[in-house]
């Protein structure tokens, strides 16, 4: 790994996502970085299909890693495999949705791929509320505010919470 | 069939090429359309999690249909925007059941969209195992988001099925009225059997079609709705309909309120 090559991933840690207070390294959208003579290409992996945020992000990382000595070029690709789930998401990022009452399903729970091999998307245990941490809780709506978001209610502390979906 | 993989459009055989466009446009308009139509009940879905959800799958469909353009205009050269706003209601190749207005009757469109969702789901497995890799990669995607409106549509058709009489009896209306356009989503695009064999998109389409009629089936058995009659299954019953230029008498109206501002303003810039 080169000098710059390792720039730019620092650079991108500190690229928030525009809808969430944490970075795209921390949400798993960066797939990969590539590095040649000042040409830099930075493969992302959408959480979902045509997410509102891409464009920004995409400005955004054109904009920082542009700044970087050394740097001639950026190009911003998106693939879809493999595709995003929120398993890809790291610790950092799972703890400071939390304290924002987001819920991210833990990794043994996200179905990915294997949804197509016909799988429910239904949790097969009890979501934890990310305010109190009891399980009493119950799907509100498969559906949240935004597309990658479901919405529960906590029976205990009886509050509203998102939670991402468990793809 | 061929294991090649096809991961560009410069991998594909000329001949195939603008089969393979037409197919997409297919499946983009499909969306789209649906799309558009779901959107019509934000702000007036029966409640407030459905105006959510119904709006989120709609803002879903409009995604999903980009996404198609894209892979169009990558083999035509076309712009996506001209791909959805800019051509003639001939070369739209969207099947009838999605042009069709629901007349603001919720259960009207709950069962448009149950039926296509259970099509939309056959159609996906199929697609991401195609031999075309932008396909299988973008369709391996768009499956993780469509699995959630599978359930949340057989959800509903349950909850109607099975809750007062009046939700019961429209529901059943709008099944027996939907049901004739629901067939003719299995339409072929005219060469769609080259890119079967192709293993483009890897299906037969009476198989595809007996299994559509087997998951229907399941759910409204379980919603206590009446399974119309099975005639009509094979391929031979469908006259030429959308997925080969021929518009319902509801496009108009929807097209002309869809492409309103693009007609306007063709180069506008968001």
């Amino acid at each position: 790994m080169t000098a710059l090559h390792e720039q730019v991933w620092r650079t991108l840690e500190q690229i928030p996502d525009p809808e969430l207070p944490i970075s795209i390294v921390d949400l798993g959208i960066v797939q990969h970085v590539e590095e040649a003579d000042g040409h830099v290409l930075v493969t992302l992996i959408p959480t979902f299909v045509g997410c509102p945020a891409l464009n920004v992000v995409q400005d955004e990382i054109r904009r920082q890693v542009g700044l970087l000595p050394g740097v001639a070029q950026v190009t911003v690709l998106f693939r879809y495999d493999p595709p995003w789930t929120p398993e890809r998401m790291s610790d950092r990022g799972r703890r400071t949705l939390k304290q924002l009452g987001v819920g991210v399903p833990d990794r043994s729970s996200c179905i990915g791929v294997r949804v197509a091999a016909g799988q429910t998307t239904k949790p097969d245990r009890p979501v934890p509320c990310p305010w109190c941490d009891s399980t009493n809780t119950e799907l509100s709506s498969a559906f949240g505010p935004q597309r990658c978001r479901m919405v529960y209610y906590c029976r205990d502390c009886k509050k509203p919470f998102e939670q991402f979906k468990s793809m | 069939m061929t294991s090649r993989k096809l991961s560009k459009p410069a991998d594909l055989p000329d001949d195939l090429r603008p089969i393979l466009a037409d197919w997409l446009l297919a499946a983009a308009d499909d969306v789209f359309l649906l799309g558009h139509r779901n959107s019509d009940w934000t702000g007036l879905a029966p409640m407030l999690e459905e105006d959510l959800a119904f709006s989120s799958i709609a803002q879903d469909e409009i995604a999903h249909a980009q996404a198609y353009y894209l892979l169009v205009s990558e083999l035509t050269g076309q712009p996506p925007d001209k791909l959805a706003y800019g051509r003639s209601p001939v070369q739209y190749r969207c099947a009838h059941l999605v042009e069709r207005t629901d007349d603001f009757d919720w259960a009207r469109a709950v069962v448009r969209q149950f039926f296509y969702e259970h099509y939309g789901w056959l159609r996906l497995q199929r697609m991401v195992r195609s031999a075309y890799q932008p396909l299988a990669e973008l369709s391996g995607k768009i499956a993780q988001e469509e699995k959630f409106h599978l359930e949340h549509l057989d959800d509903w058709a349950v909850r109607l099925g099975t809750g007062t009489d009046e939700s019961r009896t429209r529901a059943q209306r709008a099944v027996d009225k939907l049901w004739p356009d629901a067939l003719c989503l299995f339409e072929p695009v005219d060469g769609e059997q080259r890119l079967v064999e192709a293993a483009i998109f890897p299906s037969a389409g009476c198989d595809i079609r007996r299994a559509w009629f087997e998951e229907v089936s399941r759910v409204l058995d379980r919603a206590g709705l009446t399974v119309p009659s099975a005639d009509g299954m094979d391929r031979s019953s469908c006259p030429p309909g959308g997925r080969r230029g021929v518009r319902s008498e509801s496009f108009g109206e929807l097209f002309a309120e869809l492409a309103e501002v693009y007609r306007i303003e063709p180069d506008a810039r968001w």
